[in-house]
């Protein structure tokens, strides 16, 4: 093999990366233009990355930081692909609530920065510490906990039937 | 919180399987090759390494390229100055840093630049958590721009420095999107609620997105016009203007997996640009439309299927008819009246013709290598000759740098 292993690397990982692509971006085109972006970068350093021995950390931090980096850059070349608007909760069983939550959710998420998007994906998909989502977006716990407080409040004042969804529970900043 | 993970949990079954590694596995390798041969040793190695011949045609007989697999053996070799035609592309490009203001540090981006490769958008970072936007003129930061509200961003300007951009202003959580028009370094607010202007013609005509929908401008202090998209429910916006008056844009559908690029004559008549066919192995699912100069619109034609996903550089000549591909250009952000796009190749950050191409390289006292590999080209003169982006200066932090590329 000619490629050090990066194929085999990101085959096993594509699953994973395609996800969190997904979730910080939304849409599919853009979520494809990040991960090859991401994957670009680590194409590039894999040699220095693969000797370091954590790939997929090394991985991570370049998808998140492509991501913040980026931002809302090209926005112009995308059609946005979510719901415009929104249909109202009523008293429907619980499937079609947690239907209407769901697009609610992905209308909150769409109004965050780049950052707090990041940072809700890393806290609540990843389920990362604070400390550990910091290292990946190379910032301090201290900023990624008041990012994830403004993402939470931000997300209730946008759509306030998340309200159960996004309540901070005193776990969330610790 | 599993109440929400539950639902990201959902939101994230519907990714697909993005599956990029070949594109970027050659993509980091011509790059490593290329830092290789640019070592700073030899000022004639750069000098042939940023000449490289891609080696593909452009057009239809390529169309079915976009996911080939990586060439084991890149081909970069330098362009023989006979097999060029002599119509001004460039053969080779020199970078130099953008310098930012006293005490902000070297932290910069660039964001847009104006038709001569005279004015250059970008921002700054003084620390403290604001970023500040910058105007550089002929190489020189001519405007530290003060603007209300958060995450300001300038998009573009025209010759006569007039810049479009917007903030997010407001309480946290009540933050909306607003548009901005700025005049000799002062920002005034334009009209409209969760606005965004992202290009501006020499006319000071004005286009973006309000809601969710494509408007228009007409002056600074005009109220928005909504340009007529498609019958039925889309979510559209405006992306770029020509000095002619033409806007393009793009609509996508609501749940469903489909774009319309869209192109409004100066008469305000609308039209469909249709995507270009290509055999990616997916479905066509439409094109979307980002810029347009003299007449050439540049954009892409997308395609996906239940797992994946890619998309085609495409450019329509409005005034030609003619439509054409870069397959070898991917995240192209412009492209000027003769087709030459700025992007990323297999080669790296390239100016392209279609038939040729040059790789930028990195500013001296830079290299890449850092923790994100940084390097975006962002915006191009109509002459060519000149090159906005941004990369990594690396050092083991992640700090980019903003750099312009005289080419020649």
């Amino acid at each position: 093999m000619d490629d050090d292993g990066f194929r085999a690397f990101a085959h096993s990982r594509l699953a994973y990366l395609s996800r969190v692509a997904y979730l910080l971006t939304g849409d599919h085109h853009a979520a494809e233009d990040l991960l090859q972006n991401a994957l670009v970068r680590l194409a590039t350093a894999w040699p220095r990355v693969a000797a370091a021995g954590d790939p997929v950390a090394y991985a991570r931090r370049v998808l998140y930081n492509e991501h913040v980096s980026t931002w809302r850059r090209g926005r112009h070349l995308r059609a946005e692909r979510t719901t415009a608007e929104l249909p109202e909760m009523g008293g429907r069983h619980d499937e079609a609530d947690d239907a209407v939550r769901r697009m609610m959710l992905e209308h909150a998420l769409r109004r965050l920065t780049h950052k707090q998007r990041a940072v809700i994906v890393l806290r609540f998909f990843e389920d990362l510490t604070p400390e550990d989502a910091a290292e990946v977006l190379g910032c301090s716990p201290g900023t990624v906990k008041s990012q994830t407080h403004h993402a939470l409040r931000r997300m209730r004042e946008l759509s306030p039937e998340l309200a159960s969804l996004v309540h901070e529970m005193p776990e969330a900043l610790v | 919180m599993t109440g929400l993970k539950v639902f990201l949990d959902r939101v994230a079954e519907d990714a697909k399987l993005y599956d990029v590694t070949e594109r970027a596995l050659a993509a980091g390798k011509r790059r490593r090759r290329i830092r290789r041969l640019a070592v700073p040793s030899g000022a004639a190695a750069v000098t042939g390494a940023v000449v490289a011949a891609v080696g593909l045609a452009g057009g239809g007989a390529q169309l079915a390229a976009p996911q080939s697999p990586a060439n084991p053996s890149p081909t970069l070799t330098v362009a023989s100055s006979s097999a060029a035609v002599d119509d001004g592309f460039p053969t080779r490009c020199v970078a130099e840093r953008l310098p930012t203001p006293k005490g902000h540090g070297p932290k910069s981006v660039v964001t847009g630049g104006d038709p001569t490769g005279r004015y250059v958008l970008g921002r700054s970072y003084p620390g403290g958590g604001r970023d500040r936007l910058l105007i550089w003129e002929d190489g020189k930061v001519r405007h530290v721009v003060p603007i209300e509200g958060a995450d300001p961003h300038l998009y573009d300007i025209n010759t006569g420095g007039v810049a479009v951009g917007i903030s997010f202003v407001g309480p946290y959580g009540k933050e909306t999107e607003v548009a901005w028009v700025v005049t000799d370094g002062k920002a005034q607010r334009l009209k409209g609620q969760n606005a965004a202007a992202v290009g501006i013609n020499e006319a000071g005509v004005i286009v973006g997105t309000v809601g969710d929908q494509p408007v228009v401008w007409r002056t600074a202090d005009s109220a928005p016009e909504t340009l007529p998209g498609p019958p039925g429910k889309w979510i559209g916006s405006a992306g770029g203007i020509d000095e002619d008056g033409t806007i393009v844009g793009t609509f996508g559908g609501i749940g469903v997996p489909q774009s319309l690029a869209y192109a409004w004559s100066p008469d305000g008549t609308a039209r469909e640009l249709a995507p270009v066919a290509a055999d990616t192995g997916l479905k066509p699912s439409g094109a979307s439309a980002g810029s347009i100069r003299d007449g050439v619109v540049l954009g892409g034609s997308h395609f996906e299927d239940a797992r994946s996903s890619t998309t085609v550089t495409t450019l329509w000549n409005l005034r030609t008819g003619e439509v054409t591909t870069r397959p070898d250009v991917f995240h192209a952000d412009e492209a000027n009246a003769r087709g030459w796009t700025i992007g990323q190749s297999r080669a790296g950050p390239v100016l392209s013709s279609g038939t040729r191409s040059v790789v930028l390289p990195p500013a001296e006292g830079t290299r890449t290598g850092g923790p994100t590999e940084v390097f975006e080209i962002i915006s191009l003169s109509d002459d060519g000759r000149t090159i906005a982006g941004y990369q990594d200066a690396a050092e083991g932090k992640l700090v980019v740098v903003a750099v312009r590329w005289r080419c020649s």
